[in-house]
């Protein structure tokens, strides 16, 4: 099965954040310290976005899956019992037929 | 006067044999049933929530309308695939358990209309002349029914039991992207207040440098340096502590103390602020911990129930049960945490 995901480039996404705040930390100057902010924000838009591409990406293969299921199920609702099961249940049947009778 | 049957005692002997073979745990599966249903229902939150964010992130341009529908339009394949795997669950525990509770307790002509689709038509005479043996017969079909379903469904069973997997490994690998995008959702909260707890560091830095040292200004400082200790962060992503530099000689008055309680009171409040995001994002992260395993204790239960059921044995997955527990456990803490 593929592996879908953007794990990668998430890591690469927050390890800029965490350096970022970092920075933000320990700055003096306000308006670097904002331009810092809209770095981090705009990182994380990024980062909502891989992670809404990854899900997307995968369901391609989830709805393969659930066809494949399906299918599976369909036949197996049609497919007649093995004939000696058939057999073994009839001998039964026939047997509770006999007891209904006699009473 | 009847005659009687010589297979009777016989026949009784061995459909007693029978139910008796078909007594199951059924507070175990009892368990396991309420367990799986529990962790259904947290996973569904988990999406339910994952679709609540992506609705609030549209931005109402048609470029996002277009990835919105796809978001939810992947949401929605989750929950079914969910719904899929608690079909697949059900089938599980009807095989394992050896009987059909629904086919026990359901009327004669749906047990006969079961049996007639596998081409016996002597049921119907069967249904008609149930009378004497009610309670019996409807016992027997039941196990009839139950036997005739172990034969037709283990192959099946066996058959869906890959693409479930599959689904599953899915849902485990669409995890980290779930819990991410909350995560970054509530990194959207917490980054204000970051900025503003590191703006009101450097104002009361700024401030306390215009003042001559006293006594009420350097206990002024410890505290301030003490709230800024409280905030929920790395060290290395810590604001520094204050070092008073005064730079004038301008001796403090009461309107300066004043200034500097109302910025202590300040940074305590956005801290606090800071600290319950946090708590939250660490929340977040103990429940995908969880969910994930939940998925693979789900897993492993499969396996487990399905060689139990292609074995003939009887067996039920007893740490699932924990598993699920400390996820309810962490689901609830997470909804404690945002009440806070």
């Amino acid at each position: 099965m593929n592996d879908f995901n953007n794990d990668l480039v998430i890591a690469q996404y927050k390890d800029a954040i965490d350096k970022l705040e970092k920075y933000q930390a320990k700055e003096p100057d306000r308006p670097k310290r904002m331009a810092a902010s809209r770095l981090i924000s705009e990182l994380r838009i990024q980062i909502r976005e891989a992670a809404w591409d990854s899900i997307v990406q995968r369901t391609a293969a989830l709805e393969t899956l659930k066809a494949e299921l399906l299918v599976i199920t369909e036949n197996a609702s049609n497919v007649p019992a093995v004939s000696g099961a058939v057999a073994e249940i009839s001998a039964i049947i026939s047997q509770v037929s006999d007891i209904v009778k006699d009473h | 006067m009847k005659r009687r049957s010589k297979y009777s005692p016989l026949l009784l002997g061995f459909l007693i044999i029978m139910l008796a073979c078909s007594q199951i745990p059924k507070q175990e599966f009892g368990n396991y049933v309420n367990n799986f249903n529990s962790a259904k229902s947290t996973t569904e939150d988990i999406i339910l929530t994952v679709k609540l964010i992506a609705e609030k992130d549209y931005d109402g341009s048609h470029e996002q309308q277009v990835a919105l529908e796809q978001r939810l339009k992947s949401l929605d394949a989750r929950l079914a695939a969910l719904d899929l795997i608690s079909k697949y669950n059900e089938a599980l525990v009807k095989l394992a358990s050896g009987t059909d509770p629904e086919a026990v307790q359901g009327n004669l002509e749906n047990l006969s209309e079961g049996l007639l689709s596998f081409g016996s038509t002597s049921i119907n005479t069967l249904v008609s002349n149930v009378a004497p043996y009610g309670e019996i017969f409807a016992q027997a079909v039941a196990v009839i029914e139950s036997a005739i379903k172990a034969k037709k469904f283990r192959e099946a069973i066996d058959a869906a039991y890959k693409p479930i997997q599959g689904i599953i490994e899915i849902l485990i690998q669409d995890a980290n992207d779930l819990f991410e995008i909350q995560n970054q959702m509530l990194g959207d909260q917490l980054d204000p207040k970051r900025d503003r707890i590191i703006d009101l560091r450097f104002e009361f830095q700024d401030f306390v440098n215009t003042l001559t040292p006293d006594g009420t200004v350097e206990n002024a400082i410890s505290d301030f340096n003490e709230v800024l200790n409280t905030m929920q962060v790395n060290p290395d992503k810590l604001p520094d502590p204050i070092v008073h530099l005064p730079k004038s000689s301008r001796s403090p008055t009461g309107n300066d103390y004043s200034v500097l309680t109302l910025l202590i009171y300040n940074t305590t409040e956005q801290i606090a602020g800071f600290n319950s995001l946090k708590e939250q994002m660490k929340a977040i992260e103990i429940v995908k911990i969880e969910y994930k395993k939940v998925l693979v204790a789900t897993s492993q239960a499969f396996t487990q129930i399905n060689f139990a059921i292609q074995n003939k044995q009887r067996t039920l997955p007893i740490d699932f049960a924990v598993d699920v527990l400390n996820l309810r456990k962490a689901y609830i803490q997470l909804q404690e945490s945002k009440q806070k």
